[in-house]
């Protein structure tokens, strides 16, 4: 299945070479003259703050998006692609940053959408289920839910799926924007694995990634964005990590996290033997305190996402009490939650917390239309007033209240979701991985965002697979393993290695 | 109530509420509701089960049924057409108006009229596609041109078929009128062509999400037009069924037959969003409105409160069955 169609006399071609790129979007100029290129049997990283233009320059190579200007050539022929059918044909696939699974469609019909093994038009069913097997036990999956409806796999599942969605193309060129961003340990050494494989094959890789650790493991060749533009390229090699954490944010930058300024007050989130269905009878019992950031660790399936929904009602439970400040939080709905101060921020922002069709300010504002409205009538200056606040606060980057949602980079996205609750104040933030898909720059910008929120009293529970986040941020960890709380331990006590022995610990007799 | 009391009930409820899901999905909750109509219908009138009244129902129920049949391609691909009733009005009008009492031209001009189907689609497909116009908008436009086509053509009872062609209608095995059986094949090809072909599988994709469909490569433009052409073939052979079963053109027929045919798609589980849904579902709404028309006019209900009682049936089905996912 991972063969590819260039072979080894193929070695370093250039797959793809681009020239001169611009691209704008409306208020926005997303790339200004950018030149990249990318070699057979070679990875090629691109890094970059948010909204440095990776995304958009993988967007193009794979014909989503087309350039204002400049010029493309595949293979050494001048090529102009109108879709990514276009690209497709000339063997260039992506996985995109966003989930692009139909729903209601299964696996195997997801993976092979677009060009479905058929005779005379009818569909080979037993070849499509037969090559998806394949290529996701590659992938690292036991035992592929196959004509599972996408809609029920999770996170990760569903990531693993989208790569062998682009698999299945048997591209001789392979773009990945933040393939990485939602896998745990041992999906990420079978992506690593095939990566290593495909490019053994003479296929080239275009690795758009955060996580520089993983940039260093894999990559052959490195470009450094900032604001459009290249600042570094070349061979990995002849960079290092502070060089490229330098040219990607133009200034050193300090990792270090934020320290706690108040004492913890009294305890605000108490839940009691919360049942999730398919647990054991105990439940999951633990306490968030005023100003405390409860770290929530585990493995990918601990049930740390499920806690969370259940917190909000969204998730259905079988027992158990949620109470803050002493009152029961109904568990019908996360309004009823919102209500009694219990805010979550759900793990796919741009499906649960942003409406992307919205401006910004439209955004920020949906949760307090109440204090943004007279008479049911919203007034566009207060509105606009909100945003700004938000805005500067938040330093989010835009062109200002009335730029769409959808234009934002990610980690600008994650602020404005962050935004819109902070002017609620609530007495509980509940956080699903609030720094999946946002970089080093911005993430400094939302741990300290974080922190001064429960400076001001709110308790907070933060779920992350990031284990350093996780133990830098927090003040007590608490770690999940099948739907239960493993252990808890205080973050100074806390390493890696206690949190993650607690993560996958066999279950005693 | 113990804990594990409370989440075996809790189990149960959530095992049936996926079963519900799961039928609505495949259509099967609908002929659930077709199968408890039918069998009341039968023990509240002894005439529903006499071969004169299956015979009847079937017929009725063909307008209906090819229209539905098509709307269905185009509420999969996302898009819908509104223009069904006026195109079926068109050619129910025209197939006795041309053919006049001669039986020679029937054939050519049942031909005719389905090319009128095509042309009516690709107009309908390409101002959608090519204009980036709402299929809503595009297509009530289309539905209003149509009928004033054919109210131009005539505004009173017109043309011919002869006599032997329509008693032909009628005949089939048993109760069952040929026409009912073409009826069904096609539904079935449709199915096919929908559930187990690469045709079938990309109209579900770009009505689930066109974005999604145009990054795995597909040329959504084409299963839109490809969706929106079946819709108007299919209308104007629901329009020439029903000229050639009266025998003359009638200028009221295929009245309100967009909203039906979209009725009967919701009805069978499909999402008026696009991308989700079955044929088998549509066929079991198709059956479910002719049903209800059937059993109203056997006991003896209104008019007037006929479409009271059937307003009343589909929201309750419709609330009932819509997942609210």
């Amino acid at each position: 299945m991972l063969e590819a169609n260039g072979g080894a006399e193929n070695a370093g071609i250039p797959l793809v070479r681009a020239e001169g790129i611009v691209k704008s979007f409306p208020g926005v100029k997303a790339l200004s003259g950018v030149a990249f290129e990318c070699r057979a049997r070679r990875v090629h990283a691109i890094v970059g703050e948010n909204g440095a233009g990776k995304s958009t320059l993988a967007k193009i190579i794979a014909g989503f998006y087309q350039p204002d200007e400049g010029r493309m050539v595949a293979r050494g022929r001048e090529v102009t692609f109108g879709s990514p059918r276009d690209a497709l044909t000339a063997g260039i696939a992506m996985v995109y940053q966003e989930f692009t699974l139909l729903p209601h469609l299964s696996v195997t019909d997801n993976i092979w959408l677009g060009h479905e093994p058929a005779r005379r038009g009818v569909l080979n069913d037993a070849n499509m289920k037969e090559q998806a097997r394949d290529l996701l036990m590659e992938l690292g999956m036991a035992d592929p839910p196959l004509s599972t409806p996408a809609r029920r796999l999770s996170v990760a599942e569903q990531q693993i799926v989208e790569i062998a969605k682009a698999l299945a193309h048997d591209p001789s060129l392979l773009l990945m924007d933040e393939p990485s961003a939602v896998l745990g340990g041992g999906e990420l050494d079978h992506l690593y694995d095939v990566i290593t494989r495909l490019v053994d094959h003479g296929v080239g890789i275009v690795y758009v990634s955060h996580r520089l650790a993983e940039i260093e493991a894999l990559a052959d060749d490195v470009t450094v964005m900032r604001d459009g533009c290249v600042m570094w390229a070349g061979p990995a090699e002849r960079t290092n990590r502070s060089d490229m954490v330098h040219h990607m944010v133009g200034r050193s930058l300090d990792e270090t996290f934020p320290h706690r300024k108040t004492e913890v007050g009294d305890t605000v989130l108490e839940v009691k033997s919360l049942l999730l269905p398919g647990t054991e009878p105990e439940g999951i019992s633990f306490h968030v305190k005023a100003g405390e950031i409860l770290g929530v660790a585990g493995m990918v399936g601990s049930g740390r996402s499920r806690l969370a929904r259940a917190l909000v009602g969204v998730e259905s439970t079988t027992g158990g009490s949620i109470k803050i400040n002493g009152n029961q939080v109904p568990k019908s709905g996360p309004r009823a939650a919102a209500r009694n101060g219990l805010v979550f921020l759900p793990e796919d922002r741009k499906q649960l917390g942003l409406v992307l069709d919205f401006t910004l300010a439209e955004n920020i504002s949906l949760p307090h239309l109440g204090r943004v409205s007279k008479a049911g009538v919203i007034s566009r200056s207060l509105e606009d007033r909100l945003a700004t606040d938000a805005i500067e606060e938040l330093s989010i980057r835009t062109s200002g209240p009335q730029q769409a949602a959808q234009q934002l980079s990610g980690g600008n996205q994650q602020k404005v979701v962050l935004g819109k609750w902070l002017a609620a104040e609530p007495s509980v933030f509940v956080l699903d991985e609030p720094l999946r898909g946002v970089d080093v720059g911005a993430k400094a910008e939302i741990y300290r965002l974080i922190r001064d929120l429960a400076d001001r009293g709110t308790a907070i529970m933060l779920i992350s697979s990031e284990l350093p986040e996780i133990l830098g941020l927090s003040d007590r960890i608490i770690v999940m393993r099948d739907g239960l709380v493993a252990g808890e331990v205080a973050s100074r006590d806390a390493s890696e290695e206690t949190i993650l022995s607690l993560a996958v610990q066999e279950k005693s007799a | 109530m113990s804990v594990a009391l409370r989440e075996r009930r809790s189990l149960r409820w959530g095992r049936i509420s996926t079963v519900l899901a799961d039928s609505v999905d495949s259509g099967a909750a609908v002929w659930v509701v077709v199968m408890i109509v039918a069998a009341g219908t039968a023990v509240g009138s002894g005439i529903f089960l006499t071969n004169l009244n299956i015979s009847n129902l079937f017929g009725q129920m063909l307008l209906l049924g090819f229209a539905a049949v098509g709307e269905t391609f185009a509420v999969l691909a996302g898009a819908i057409d509104l223009s069904v009733g006026s195109m079926a009005k068109l050619a129910a009008l025209l197939t006795p108006g041309l053919v006049n009492g001669n039986g020679a031209m029937v054939v050519p001009v049942v031909a005719l009229m389905l090319l009128v189907g095509v042309m009516v689609g690709l107009v309908n497909g390409l101002l959608i596609t090519r204009l980036h116009v709402n299929a809503f908008i595009v297509t009530l436009g289309t539905f209003s041109i149509l009928r004033g086509l054919a109210f131009g053509y005539s505004s009173e009872p017109v043309g011919e078929i002869p006599a032997s062609i329509v008693n032909s209608m009628y005949l089939g095995v048993g109760p069952v009128p040929a026409p009912f059986i073409i009826f069904i094949l096609l539904a079935l090809t449709a199915a096919f062509a929908l559930r187990k072909t690469v045709f079938g599988r990309r109209v579900y994709a770009v009505g689930g999400d066109e974005e999604v469909a145009r990054m795995a490569g597909i040329n959504t433009d084409r299963i839109v037009l490809a969706a929106m052409v079946i819709s108007a073939t299919f209308a104007a052979l629901a329009g020439v069924m029903q000229g050639l079963r009266t025998g003359v053109g009638s200028p009221t027929a295929g009245d309100g037959l967009e909203l039906s045919a979209i009725t009967a798609v919701v009805l069978g589980g499909s999402s008026l969003f696009g991308g989700r849904g079955r044929l088998v579902g549509t066929i079991g709404g198709v059956f479910l409105l002719a049903l209800v028309d059937n059993a109203l006019n056997l006991i003896g209900v209104s008019t007037f409160y006929q479409d009271l009682v059937r307003g009343v049936v589909i929201v309750i089905a419709v609330a009932v069955f819509i997942r609210k996912d």
